[in-house]
């Protein structure tokens, strides 16, 4: 019984007191961000049918996702990622295509983690989607609102790294014997030997050289512009110089904007995912040790539930970053102690709350 | 001054042939007596020195962000790291061995196998078909096939020197293993301006 009392499930956690009051109000703060843009908030069920998923798990979700099963013997899933029951939903709220709307979401999600990865914090997901609404707006729409978040939460040293799926995709798509699984596990190893090796067999090796060159490519806008003139050849022959061209896009506006700094151009950002088809981006922050959110276009993803709308957003996982937010707005104000005869100190505490200054009435002293 | 990158070395035998190497690139470090942590002569660099074993472990967490660590260890682990840069030192052969002359039999439960490196092990024959016991061990797995805990063992060899001793052999290397310098995904991503230079420096 001790022993139960003491420990916790891996994969669970309570925050208590001043950390509960800081994560709610940096909770609030970012729905106010939510609001301000549009977006409605969203509830999804806390457990779903596991089949309507299965297809959409990765390997290491199905490891780390928790099922269980309902009276009638069906197997469940429990929320383990929101954008997924999201999606679902959507799904069935959005009947006619022409439609587009804004949603936000804030909630815990239940996934096992490993006792060797307990510090990466995936305890609550809080984004949003912005659905039925294709083409570049959308997008700048996402990754400038994931922007706004990171900066008026004052996250210092992070940056939000942009990538394309369909670069990929045009890729597999013109060199159709790669297996698109091995070529993943080998961007995101980023083993430029074994890249290249790999490459080796589908095509000759200036080719794998560029194409190694361009999957683990990370720069700045500029240095992104310095390699489109650099490889134009290249770029025409293996037929992306759309996808190339629509990064570019995104910067021009980005660098109009002024929020250029906070980007970097990452061809390495690929998605693990099938169901997203065009930008992927992720945010990281100095010395945390996985990405704090990650988004991009997905208009596989609600079409695998049967309706085809198009679909971007992100998703933040919050419990990585609180620790970093030290903005005073965000901690518990000074409490105010009152002594004395319970209706006076009453009075008194009565008048300290009105003003906005909390008090506690402690009794005589 | 920028701040420097934070890397992790293994305790043991790697331990010397990374410093070597680096001082052969001109990045020259040492840890004084008991202590942990130290400087590169440059400045690139805040090297930690923890075991081996959990090495992947420090490098997952982001405490340091860079190791050097031999793939057996990464792989017991099943964490993903960048492989940034192979190094020529330090690679040996993950190997089925057992008594000599007595060759791979195989009974209706396969084969029966001592080992430190469990995960590997069960991927790798597993792969090829063959049902596996493992038994789980630590260190002197040569013992096991000697004192009759189980027929084979897996273990890296490198001489063979103390297989001989034992009276025992290689029945057939699995796999190379090699010696990467390794990062956590984030803090490549955060750093790679400055990891490229180090890479560059450490490129033979």
């Amino acid at each position: 019984m001790k022993e139960k009392l003491l420990k916790t499930p891996q994969g669970a956690e309570s925050i208590f007191l001043e950390e509960a009051y800081k994560h709610e109000k940096i909770n609030e703060a970012i729905n106010k961000i939510y609001t301000e843009w549009g977006y409605l908030p969203i509830k999804t069920p806390v457990f779903d049918y596991y089949e309507n998923y299965e297809k959409l798990l990765s390997t290491n979700s199905k490891k780390n996702c928790f099922r269980l099963m309902d009276r009638d013997g069906e197997l469940l899933l429990l929320r383990n990622d929101i954008t997924l029951f999201l999606a679902k939903q959507l799904g069935r709220m959005l009947k006619e295509s022409n439609q587009s709307f804004r949603v936000h979401y804030a909630d815990s999600i239940l996934r096992h983690q490993s006792e060797i990865d307990i510090s990466s914090n995936e305890f609550f997901q809080t984004g949003a989607e912005l659905v039925g609404c294709s083409g570049i707006n959308g997008d700048l729409e996402a990754i400038t609102l994931l922007l706004k978040i990171i900066s008026e939460l004052e996250i210092k040293d992070t940056k939000i790294h942009v990538g394309s799926r369909s670069i990929l995709d045009a890729i597999l798509n013109k060199y159709n014997l790669i297996d698109s699984s091995c070529l993943i596990e080998l961007i995101n190893s980023r083993d430029l030997i074994k890249l290249k090796s790999y490459l080796n067999q589908f095509m000759d090796e200036t080719n794998s050289n560029f194409i190694t060159k361009l999957f683990l490519f990370i720069g700045t806008f500029k240095d992104y512009l310095k390699f489109i003139t650099t490889n134009k050849e290249s770029i025409e022959n293996n037929n992306i110089p759309n996808e190339i061209e629509y990064l570019k896009n995104i910067g021009d506006v980005l660098l109009d904007l002024d929020l250029i700094d906070n980007f970097r151009f990452d061809l390495s950002e690929i998605a693990n995912r099938d169901y997203y088809t065009g930008i992927v981006f992720k945010a990281y922050t100095k010395d945390i040790d996985s990405p704090i959110a990650s988004g991009g276009r997905y208009d596989n993803l609600i079409k695998s539930f049967g309706n085809d709308i198009p679909s971007v957003g992100f998703s933040i996982l919050l419990r990585k970053v609180e620790d970093r937010i030290n903005n005073e707005v965000y901690n518990p104000p000074k409490i105010k102690n009152i002594y004395g005869k319970f209706v006076e100190a009453y009075r008194e505490a009565e008048i300290m709350r009105n003003n906005g200054i909390p008090a506690i009435i402690k009794g005589e002293k | 001054m920028k701040e420097p990158l934070t890397l992790a070395l293994p305790k043991g035998r790697l331990f010397k042939q990374v410093q070597k190497h680096f001082s052969e690139k001109g990045i020259i470090f040492d840890f004084e007596d008991r202590k942990l942590t130290a400087y590169d002569s440059k400045g690139l660099l805040k090297i930690i020195l923890v075991k081996n074993s959990d090495l992947p472990t420090y490098v997952n967490y982001g405490i340091a962000g860079l190791g050097i660590c031999g793939e057996d260890v990464i792989y017991e682990t099943g964490l993903k790291f960048n492989n940034l840069l192979p190094f020529d030192f330090g690679g040996t052969k993950i190997c089925l061995c057992g008594k000599q002359g007595e060759g791979e039999k195989k009974d209706l439960n396969g084969l029966t196998i001592a080992t430190k490196f469990t995960e590997f092990t069960k991927d790798f024959f597993h792969g090829e078909g063959t049902p596996v016991k493992i038994i789980k061990l630590n260190g002197s797995v040569e013992l096991a096939p000697i004192l009759g805990l189980a027929p084979y063992i897996v273990d890296l060899v490198e001489t063979g020197s103390t297989l001989k001793a034992n009276n025992l052999e290689v029945i057939r290397t699995l796999k190379e293993i090699g010696v990467n310098l390794i990062a956590n995904p984030s803090y490549y991503k955060t750093n790679y301006e400055k990891i490229n230079e180090l890479i560059n420096i450490l490129k033979d």
